[in-house]
Parts: structure tokens; C-alpha cells; sequence
């Protein structure tokens, strides 16, 4: 299974440099077509630009939207305050990072970045030079036709490589929304436009490197349909749309609102809700930030619970989310567990995950703590700081959580401790990097409201620990078997030296729950954890009379016997997987495998060919087709397919000196590369102030 | 490191100087093969591992001796990434001497103290006895505890040439080797490709035969190769060692770890009975008794499993059949790699015995013993709760009757006992026996243990465990036979 590991600093596009996002025309004329009449503007006297120095940024009338608000008041109402509108100079978190960017690799580089970010000025030409941050073009955001002019997109290939038509459309009848609202626009290829990111060469001057990619756990997770690994099913198959642009009421009048059971009209929001709690506090929305707030809210659960030996773990999963979280920019949004432990006079003895008061600035974080996030590094190995992906050079760590997959973090419990209590904590930015992108905006309060992100209590919990030790067993008996067979599934995903610990959770959930087929699937994924290719064989059977649909009772024991070299019946298990999801990333690569050993390259090319159609720039794609190609004498094609293999990945070795660089920077964090690893919890200081800032 | 940039064709003429004479013969390793210049077969019958495991961390220096004819030949071995000069080792054979020699299993030989003796003695010295115990106690205490391939490295070490290709990137390497014509020799390429398709690579040793050291048994001793990486689990690949195997592979396995024993995790395990009270005659074909015990306790599983003869921290033995690790001895295992970040020792240091990097660690040793029929798919390993076992009491019994796994220490070992009762005059009227020490008159002398070593070419067939085995061992149908008829008697424990 792949792992998709990062966001990048910046949602960046298009490769190579000399190729961006197609508008057509560009230039000059593109402009007006883009903006409309809010294209044209003196800057000298223009309000944009008096507010732009003197706060660093416009937020208010929206730019680029006269065209579409008189028919769609509510689509424009609520893009106004969206993270879209705001995602370009009109954003100090990008702006400050962009020019990082074109300092380093020269203005025409940025369309990189610029193709997703900064239609307007890449429509213009204008991005190809010094940028004007008054200008209204710069302050326009992703404005309505940017999307709404997508033409064609290739697919999958994401990096913002998509044609824009500016050229006139039908301001109504069918052709008008023919022109304006392809079929496209539902799907999550035309979000993947923009949300799969691939660092290339030329961007990092080392290496192409996956970035951001959300399109790819979406399409390999169970919320779209798919999800071969997955034990825990979704209840039904959801698009990007359906969480991010649910329906919404349009009190406007929107001309494309329709009425629900209800009798009340909607629309797809274009609130573009998802984790942004920055942007909205930085301008005072503070309608937005509640409802990005609340969007957080539950996305994630947090139990506590005590492992052999006494230790705490604390067991995170993802709920709904149709891909890795946190997603987007992974590698800098803040999400992190903070765990405390109380004697019992309710005095702290230990606590991880604190907030450290900094004077007039951003508290920070305790470097003990657990971060649920992707780790990019430079060359060196050093932390990216300021999203500088010019600089990446892989990626060292990734503990995001995959979709409906839980996770376990453990602690080392202080002695004396009585009880405990956890919360999963988000901030859009660490607190070095918001002092990096607001450090420029002229206005102090302002600065001060960049600098003071809110902080999102997404989950809590808390337990009492027992005088004296219980049993596993006896304490999983009083638990809701859904926690303790998320807390067995969460344990198997330990280094295989120490995954059975798992197995008394499992067995439990399994004793309670005979007729659930996640403890069995749970018990399936220890034992290939564990080598035990039989009892993979058996568990899958019993799990498909338990759930015959399900994929991961075929998912499994293909890869047990794939690892056990038993290539044909691996083979049998693939291809009825695959015939089950057969859009399924992770299906398709076992597949083109299993297929590879059993000497039949000509149905390995087959699959892998599918597999690339899903993710062009799949490492294992390539490097099975190469491998068919090569069997079956196109040595050119091999050669080919080769390359791109070679490209596309980043060798186990390079990435070990990475981890090695990581670990001579900071030595606390080497365990982060280990699953399920340890923290500790350092008495408290005077500087920590948990309290700060919590919504 | 010296870095060699080659241009293809250069390449090429170095491939064909490596593995000119590739594709003929072919012999198994534990987890690699070898490849030599004519038809001969070439066996490797006995290979041992040994394996330091820190978090994620693995450092596995191999340890083979082969069988062939005299002349050079390769070793290839599956590795999960490219390695480096830095990543690569020759050690001194003496390291697995050391490390085999205190793990083995051991003999011991004790003298029944007069039985009257010993009550004059408690009468007049109560410290005696106490003092025995606190040596005991105190013991115990202590156990708490590209293709444009380049060629990024040849560096000879010892009877070693070897050559790392394609560091830049694993997949090159792959590529190169195809390309060159490096293919897999008939027959194993189906038990390759799944290393290939996943990635492994090809660590290529090149064996000087002018410089090697032969065994007792006439057998050649390649100096250990000592390879460092990450991975989310420990696993030997040992099928590839049983291409076209005829013949048994004798695999040892030593695991270091700061905390936990370890063991298989894909076959059953079982430890091998100990504190067996054995004849006399044991003394004379020690290595053969333990290999037909061996080959008993497999038995019952068709040699499915894999054997648990030791697991001890490493900061004392008792019996010693030799010192302890030295810290040092484990450092060059590879604790000195376990954070990632490699560690130089001040050249004036001075370690003493179970401080540094080894203090408190546990040495497990695993012993398999297997063909294509037995083991087919490769070892995982896991952390195991702590055993106890095949431990003497302060008297010189029994502690144990074998291995009680649960306990918070790891004191497992295979000892055997030949006992010599008391046939000398009983002068008291309570006599007590049970009392265990060296020869007659030299009761604090006891002998020092003898270890089983060689074990893999110990002859079999010439011990019948019924006659020689005194202990009842019912799970291997040995009754055992009663200690000889007096007042009292010590009390004999049935092995589990």
C-alpha cells in the first residue's frame, strides 16, 4: 500500500516551469474576460490598493465575481469568505511563501505555484514578473471562471495542468450552464486539477517528489467505493462535493437553487469548508471560522486506553474523511495530542503536547509531542520551516491518519498517576511559520491576528487509571468493542517485533462480536504483520462468510501470499479483489504484481496500465510495467518505463540518510519513524499554558 | 569512501569479472546463494546470524562457512536496501566464536559433597551456606536488568571484493544486473523474483579462496559480514538458501536487544528441555547427545519450529563456559549503529565487562534446522515475553525443571549435568543429600562448563537419548532412570 505522505508548503502547480495553467487567450485580453470589469482599476487611487498597504492584504468587496453574483448571490456570498477566494497575495500565509519561492527559483518558476494559487495573474502574464501586490489581480483569489472555464484537464495528473476557455459564453439556457458547469465539475478528478501536487525537478533541483494528494487517498479509500486495505467500511460512497460543498439554503435568490424535500432552495456551497481556521481569524469572518470550527469538530475521535504494562495509548481515527488527515499542506498544519497526567490531589506530573507562551507571539509547542503529520525535509535532513518545497528532498516521517484507520500513540505514565486526560489539537500553522508569513504585514494588530491562530479542540478524553492493574482482558469486556478493535487494529500496525499485542484486543472484539468481521480483518492484518501466511489464509476465509463483500478478506491474503512466494493462489485472491474494486490503486498495484510472478507480464501490463490511469506518476505502475515490457521483449518501451520508474522514486537508501540527517537534528523525534513508538511526559514548567487560545 | 564513476561499458567488463564464472555452479546460504566457477556443487551447511534490533534499527552480521571446491567464488545475498562502504563489515570470526561459545549449550559436571560433610559444615559456619546464596542472589540481581551504472564503492576487506552498485538507487541496481546478464542462475529465478519485484537488492561479495581460514571439519570460514538498515520487521529470506537443497541448513540466529528476548513469529517455537541430568559417557560425544536431543524436540513438529537455546542478559552467565559480552563485542554487532547515527569510541575508553552500549541487553539464540520441506517461508521475528530455565540451585541442583516463560527476567540456557553421587562412606545418622560441587576435595572447584559447539556437523546416530538421559523428559518419551538408592534423595523435576 502506498503511502501518501505529504502536502507540500504551498498547493503549487504546474511542470515544468515553462508550463502553467492554460487560459485561453492570455495576456491582456484574458483579463477582463477572468475578472470582468473589476479587472481594470488605477492602482494609485484604487481602495484595493490604499487597504492592501495598509494592512498587507484586500478582504473587502470581492474581486472577480460581477460577472456571476447578479444570477448567483449566494454561490458569490459564500466564496467570498472561502479559502478559494483568499488563496492568493490576498493570503499572507501564500504570499510570504511564494516570494520565498520566486527569490529562489526566479519569477517564471512560480507558475508552479501560481497555475492553482494566482489564476489571475497567470492568465496575465503578470505573474512572470515582480508582482504588485495592490493590484486587484493579485487580490482576486480563485475567482468563479477559473473553475467555471476549466475546459479540459488531463486527467489525473493534477499540478494545476488544465486549460481554462475564456473565450465568450451564453449568459443563459442550457448552453449556459453546458459551457459553465460540465459534468466534470462533480467529479474528484476536476478537484485532483489542483489538489495532487508533484514536485518536479525543476522545482526541487534534486528529485520529483510526490506532493499534496488528496485525489489519490480518496480514490483508494472506502468513501469511493474503493479501499481494498480498509477494515472499516464507509456506510456509503461520498464525493469531494458531498463534504465540502454540501448543500446549502440560498436565501439570495440563486438561479441555480433548487428545492428539496423541504421546499427550501439550495445550492453546493461554495464555502469550500475544510480546515482553514487561519484565513477567516486573520480577517475577523468570524461566521467562517465558527463553521470551519464546527467542520473539524468530530472528524477525528480520540480514545484513552491502558496497554500491557501499564502505559497509555491513545488510539486516533479518522470519521468521514475521504482521505489522509490532516490533508492539504500536511507537512505544516499543526495537529497534535496533548496528554496529561494528574496525581490524585489533581496535580500535574507529567504532560505532553503543551503550549509554551511566547512573548507577543504564537505559543509553540513542546518538541515531545506527537504530530499527527508528514515530516519534510530538505537535503540535509533539516525540517522545511517555511514551506519551502524548492527545498524538499523527501520526507521522513508521515503520521497522518489514513482514511477510517485508527492510529495508536502511546505514553509512558508518570508514577502516581491517578488519571489522565488527552485532547487532539489543531492550528492551521505552527507558530514559526505564521511568524515568518505574517512578520511583514504593516499593520500591528494585524500581525498580532496572523500571528494568533485559534486553536481547534477537534477531540477529548480522559481516564481514571486503576489502583491496581487490570487484566486486558477483563478491561476490554467493559469497553464498546468498536474501541477495542480499534485499539487491536492500531496495535497490529506496530513494528512486527511487537505487533502481538494486539492480539488480546483482537481475540476480545472477536469473542464479543462473533458475527463482525472487523475483529477477524483486524486479526487477518496482525498475522501479515507476523509472517503467519495460513492463518491470513484462514482468517480472510472466515471473514468473507462473515461479510463476503468485503475486499480486505481477499486483500490480505493476497499479500500474505504474495510475501510467502505462493504466486498463484496470490494471483487467484488479486484478481477477484480486482474484480470487486476495480478502480482500486492498491487492488491494481497487487494485481500487475501477483499477475508479474505468475509469469503472465502480458495481464501485469494490463493492470498496471490501470494503475497508472489512476496515478500517472505511480512509482509501482511504472516499475511493473517495465518489468512486463522487459518480459515480454519491448526492451525500448522497458527502457522507457524504466526511466520514469527511476524518476518517480525516492530509493530507500536516500531515504535513510534523510532519516539519518532528521535524527542528528533532533534526536527526541527519531522514534517518530517507528509505528506506535513512545512518548514521554515531562513534568510541567512555567512556561506551559495549555489553556491558551483553545476554541 | 573511494568512488569509482564507470562508464557502461567499463561496467560491463567489471560485471564479467565478478561473475564470469556465475551461472555454473551454485550453492544455498541461509538467506543468500553462492556461485562458483565450474559445476561443482557448493554447499553451505551451517550459517549464523546475528541480529542487533533497536526500534527499527537492524544491524545483521552473517556468519557462513562453505563447501566446495578450491577455487573463487561469490556470495549474493538479498539485502532491503543499497549499502555503503560505512554500511558494510568484515568482523572477526572470533566475535561469533565468543558469542556461540557462551550461548551454546553446556555441559557441566558435579561431585555429590559428603552428605555428613555438609551437616558439619552448617553447624559450624551458618555464613557458608549463606554466602553460597548471596553469590547466587546477587547474580540474579544483577540480571534484572543507474543505469549509466556507477560503481559506488569496491573496497577489499579480508578474503572479500565487494561491490556496491548503483548506491545512487536501488532500482538501477536491479536494471544493471539484468542488463549485464547478471540474471539469476536456472532455477532460482522463481525464488528470486519476488525479492527482484519487491525491490531487494543484490549484495555482491566476491570470496578470494587464497585467503581463507578452514574450519576443524575441513570446512572454509568466511569472516562475518556485518550489514546495517532499517525495515518495519525483522526477516530472514532463508528460501532462498533451499534452492535445490538436498541436504539440511543449520541456521543459528543470535538476537540482541535492549530489553526482550526474542523469537520466530511464523513457526511454532520451542525451547529445548533442559537441566537434564545425563550419563557419564555424555562427556566423550557432548555435541552428538545435544544433536540427537535437537533433532528430538523437532521431531514431533516434522522440524517445523525453531528451537529456543538461550536467552540471558547480557551482563552475566552461570554457568560460564566463557565470559560474558564485553560491551565492545556488542557494539561491533552493531549497537553502535542502533540510533542511527554511527558512534566512535574514544581510542583510550575502557569498557568493562556489561557497561556501554550492551549493559542489560538480551542475547536470545534460535536454532533451526531445516529443508525445502520444513521451512519454505522466510523467519519473521517478535519480541517474547522472558523465559527462565535450565538454572542450578546454590546446592548445585535443579532450580527448574525447564523453560518457564513470564517471569521478569530472561535466564534461559540448555545445561546438562553429569553427576557423580556419593559413594563414600555415610558416617552420620542424618545424612544430607543433594549437595552439588566440584571433585572430591575440591568442593568450591566445580569444572568449568564444557559448550556443545560444531553442532551443525556433530555427528548423529551414536547417542540413544533413553540410555543416556537420567531426567524423565516425558514429552520426548525418556523415562529416565532413578539416582541410585540411599537414605534420602534429591528430588528429581519431570521437564515440561
Amino acid at each position: 500500500m502506498r503511502s501518501v505522505w505529504l502536502g507540500v508548503g504551498i498547493v503549487c502547480a504546474l511542470a515544468p516551469f515553462a508550463r502553467a495553467a492554460d487560459f485561453v487567450p492570455s495576456g491582456p485580453a484574458a483579463l477582463p474576460r477572468l475578472l470582468g470589469p473589476d479587472a481594470f482599476d488605477d492602482v494609485d487611487r484604487s481602495d484595493v490598493a490604499r487597504v492592501v498597504e495598509k494592512q498587507g492584504f484586500w478582504a473587502g468587496d470581492p474581486i472577480g465575481i460581477s460577472q456571476c453574483a447578479s444570477c448567483h448571490p449566494d454561490a458569490a456570498a459564500q466564496w467570498s469568505s472561502s479559502a478559494h477566494r483568499f488563496a492568493s497575495f490576498n493570503n499572507p500565509y501564500y504570499s510570504a511563501s511564494v516570494e520565498l519561492f520566486r527569490k529562489e527559483r526566479g519569477f517564471v518558476g512560480s507558475r508552479f505555484c501560481a497555475g492553482c494559487h494566482d489564476p489571475a495573474l497567470v492568465s496575465s502574464g503578470r505573474i512572470d514578473a515582480a508582482v504588485d501586490r495592490r493590484t486587484r489581480e493579485a487580490q482576486a483569489g480563485i475567482v468563479c471562471l477559473t473553475c467555471h472555464s476549466i475546459a479540459d484537464h488531463p486527467p489525473r495528473r493534477g499540478n494545476g495542468d488544465f486549460t481554462a476557455r475564456l473565450d465568450p459564453w451564453p449568459t443563459s439556457g442550457p448552453g449556459h450552464k453546458a459551457r459553465l458547469r460540465p459534468a466534470t465539475m462533480a467529479t474528484a478528478d476536476f478537484c485532483g486539477g489542483c489538489h495532487r501536487v508533484g514536485l518536479t525537478e525543476e522545482v526541487t533541483q534534486l528529485r520529483w517528489l510526490r506532493g499534496q494528494d488528496e485525489l489519490y487517498s480518496f480514490l483508494g479509500s472506502s468513501i469511493a467505493g474503493q479501499g481494498a486495505a480498509s477494515i472499516h467500511r464507509a456506510p456509503a460512497t461520498q464525493r469531494c462535493q458531498d463534504c465540502h460543498m454540501p448543500m446549502e439554503a440560498a436565501p439570495l435568490g440563486d438561479a441555480a437553487a433548487k428545492p428539496g424535500a423541504d421546499g427550501v432552495k439550495r445550492i453546493r456551497s461554495h464555502r469550500f469548508l475544510g480546515a482553514n481556521t487561519a484565513l477567516p481569524h486573520l480577517r475577523g469572518d468570524a461566521e467562517h471560522e465558527a463553521r470551519t470550527t464546527a467542520f473539524l469538530k468530530d472528524r477525528v475521535t480520540l480514545d484513552l486506553q491502558l496497554a500491557e504494562g501499564g502505559a497509555l495509548d491513545v488510539i486516533l481515527r479518522s470519521r468521514g474523511i475521504g482521505h489522509r488527515f490532516p490533508g492539504g499542506t500536511m507537512d505544516s498544519n499543526e495537529v497534535w495530542v496533548e496528554v496529561t497526567a494528574f496525581d490524585t490531589h489533581d496535580r500535574v506530573l507529567g504532560r505532553s503536547g503543551a503550549l509554551h507562551a511566547e512573548l507577543d507571539q504564537s505559543p509553540t509547542i513542546g518538541r515531545e509531542a506527537h504530530l499527527v503529520r508528514a515530516q519534510m525535509v530538505d537535503r540535509e535532513g533539516y525540517p522545511l520551516r517555511f514551506r519551502d518545497v524548492h527545498h524538499a528532498a523527501g520526507v521522513v516521517h508521515d503520521n497522518s491518519l489514513a482514511p477510517g484507520d485508527p492510529q495508536a500513540v502511546r505514553y509512558d505514565l508518570p508514577k502516581g498517576t491517578a488519571r489522565t486526560t488527552a485532547r487532539l489539537l489543531y492550528r492551521k500553522f505552527g507558530a514559526e511559520y505564521a511568524r515568518f508569513s505574517c512578520a511583514e504585514l504593516p499593520n500591528t494588530a494585524v500581525r498580532k491576528r496572523c500571528n494568533d491562530q485559534p486553536i481547534v479542540e477537534m477531540a477529548t478524553g480522559a481516564l481514571t487509571i486503576p489502583a491496581a492493574p487490570v487484566a486486558v482482558e477483563e478491561v476490554c469486556k467493559t469497553l464498546p468493542w468498536e474501541r477495542v478493535v480499534d485499539h487491536g487494529i492500531a496495535l497490529a500496525g506496530a513494528l512486527a517485533d511487537r505487533a502481538e499485542e494486539a492480539r488480546t484486543w483482537l481475540r476480545c472484539a472477536a469473542e464479543r462480536e462473533p458475527k463482525r468481521v472487523e475483529p477477524v480483518l483486524g486479526l487477518a492484518r496482525l498475522a501479515l504483520v507476523l509472517g503467519q501466511t495460513d492463518e491470513v489464509v484462514a482468517l480472510g476465509a472466515k471473514a468473507a462468510l462473515l461479510a463476503p463483500q468485503h475486499p480486505a478478506a481477499l486483500y490480505l491474503p493476497a499479500v500474505a501470499l504474495l510475501k510467502a512466494y505462493r504466486h498463484r493462489p496470490a494471483r487467484r485472491a488479486a484478481e477477484a479483489l480486482a474484480r470487486r474494486l476495480p478502480a482500486d490503486p492498491n487492488a491494481l498495484a497487487l494485481l500487475a504484481r501477483a499477475r508479474g510472478l505468475d509469469r503472465d507480464p502480458r495481464g501485469a501490463l494490463e493492470a498496471a496500465r490501470r494503475l497508472l490511469a489512476i496515478d500517472p506518476e505511480s512509482e509501482e505502475g511504472h516499475y511493473q510495467s517495465s518489468l512486463a515490457l522487459s518480459d515480454l521483449g519491448r526492451k525500448d518501451k522497458a527502457a522507457r518505463e524504466q526511466a520514469t520508474y527511476l524518476s518517480r522514486r525516492l530509493a530507500v537508501e536516500e531515504n535513510l540518510a534523510l532519516r539519518a540527517g532528521f535524527r542528528r537534528w533532533h534526536g527526541q523525534l527519531h522514534d517518530e519513524t517507528e509505528p506506535v513508538h513512545s512518548h514521554a511526559l515531562p513534568a510541567p514548567d512555567e512556561t506551559s499554558g495549555h489553556e491558551l487560545g483553545i476554541r | 569512501m573511494r568512488r569509482i564513476r564507470m562508464t557502461a561499458w567499463q561496467a560491463s567488463a567489471m560485471a564479467l569479472l565478478v561473475w564470469a564464472a556465475l551461472p555454473q555452479g551454485r550453492g544455498e546460504a541461509f538467506c543468500g546463494f553462492f556461485v562458483a566457477g565450474s559445476n561443482a556443487k557448493l554447499t553451505n551447511p551451517a550459517s549464523q546470524v546475528a541480529i542487533v534490533r533497536q526500534g527499527n534499527r537492524t544491524v545483521m552480521s552473517l556468519s557462513n562457512t562453505y563447501q566446495g571446491p578450491p577455487e573463487s567464488f561469490a556470495m549474493v545475498v538479498p539485502v532491503p536496501v543499497v549499502l555503503h562502504e560505512g554500511d558494510v563489515k568484515t568482523l572477526e570470526p572470533s566475535v561469533f566464536d565468543h558469542i556461540d561459545a557462551l550461548s551454546a549449550p553446556r555441559l557441566v559436571e558435579y561431585w555429590e559433597q559428603d552428605p555428613c560433610q555438609q551437616e558439619i559444615m552448617k553447624r559450624a559456619s551458618p555464613k557458608g551456606r549463606a554466602r553460597s546464596m548471596n553469590v547466587d542472589e546477587k547474580a540474579g540481581a544483577a540480571e534484572d536488568d543507474g543505469l549509466g551504472v556507477t560503481i559506488e564503492a569496491k573496497f577489499a576487506v579480508g578474503e572479500y571484493q565487494i561491490l556496491i552498485l548503483s548506491a545512487k538507487d536501488s532500482g538501477g541496481l536491479d536494471t544493471w544486473l539484468r542488463q549485464n546478464k547478471y540474471t539469476i542462475p536456472d532455477g532460482a529465478a522463481d525464488a528470486l523474483a519476488p525479492y527482484v519485484r519487491s525491490q531487494m537488492k543484490f549484495f555482491v561479495a566476491k570470496v578470494d579462496i587464497t585467503k581463507v581460514k578452514k574450519t576443524a571439519q575441513g570446512l572454509i570460514q568466511l569472516s562475518p559480514l556485518r550489514v546495517s538498515y532499517e525495515s518495519q520487521e525483522v526477516r530472514l529470506p532463508v528460501r532462498l538458501g533451499l534452492l535445490n537443497a538436498g541436504a539440511k541448513q543449520d541456521l543459528i540466529v543470535y538476537v540482541l536487544a535492549p530489553s526482550s528476548r526474542y523469537e520466530v513469529a511464523n513457526y511454532p517455537n520451542v525451547f529445548i528441555p533442559t537441566n537434564l541430568d545425563v550419563a557419564d559417557q555424555v562427556r566423550n560425544e557432548f555435541a552428538s547427545f545435544y544433536a540427537e536431543l535437537f533433532d528430538a524436540t523437532l521431531a514431533p513438529r516434522q522440524g517445523k519450529a525453531v528451537v529456543t537455546e538461550y536467552a540471558w542478559q547480557t551482563t552475566s552467565c552461570d554457568p560460564c563456559p566463557t565470559p560474558p559480552l564485553d560491551s565492545s563485542e556488542i557494539e561491533i554487532l552493531g549497537a553502535d549503529l542502533g540510533n542511527g547515527v554511527q558512534t566512535q569510541s574514544l581510542p583510550n575508553q575502557r569498557r568493562g565487562r556489561g557497561m556501554g552500549a550492551g549493559a542489560g541487553w538480551v542475547l536470545t539464540r534460535l536454532h533451526a534446522r531445516y529443508d525445502k520441506t520444513s521451512l519454505s517461508d522466510d523467519l519473521v521475528f517478535k519480541e517474547a515475553p522472558p523465559v527462565m530455565g535450565g538454572r542450578a540451585s546454590w546446592n548445585g541442583t535443579s532450580a527448574d525443571a525447564g523453560a518457564t516463560v513470564g517471569g521478569g527476567v530472561n535466564n534461559f540456557q540448555g545445561r546438562y549435568i553429569i553427576r557423580h553421587y556419593w559413594e563414600g562412606a555415610v558416617t552420620c545418622p542424618t545424612p544430607a543429600y543433594g549437595n552439588w560441587g566440584g571433585p572430591p576435595g575440591q568442593h568450591h572447584n566445580r569444572k568449568t562448563a564444557e559448550a556443545a559447539r560444531g553442532l551443525a556437523f556433530a555427528p548423529r546416530g551414536r547417542v540413544s537419548l533413553k540410555k543416556v538421559v537420567r531426567s524423565p523428559v516425558p514429552t520426548l518419551g525418556i523415562a529416565g532412570q532413578p539416582p541410585p538408592r540411599r537414605k534420602a534423595q534429591p528430588q528429581q523435576h519431570p521437564q515440561q
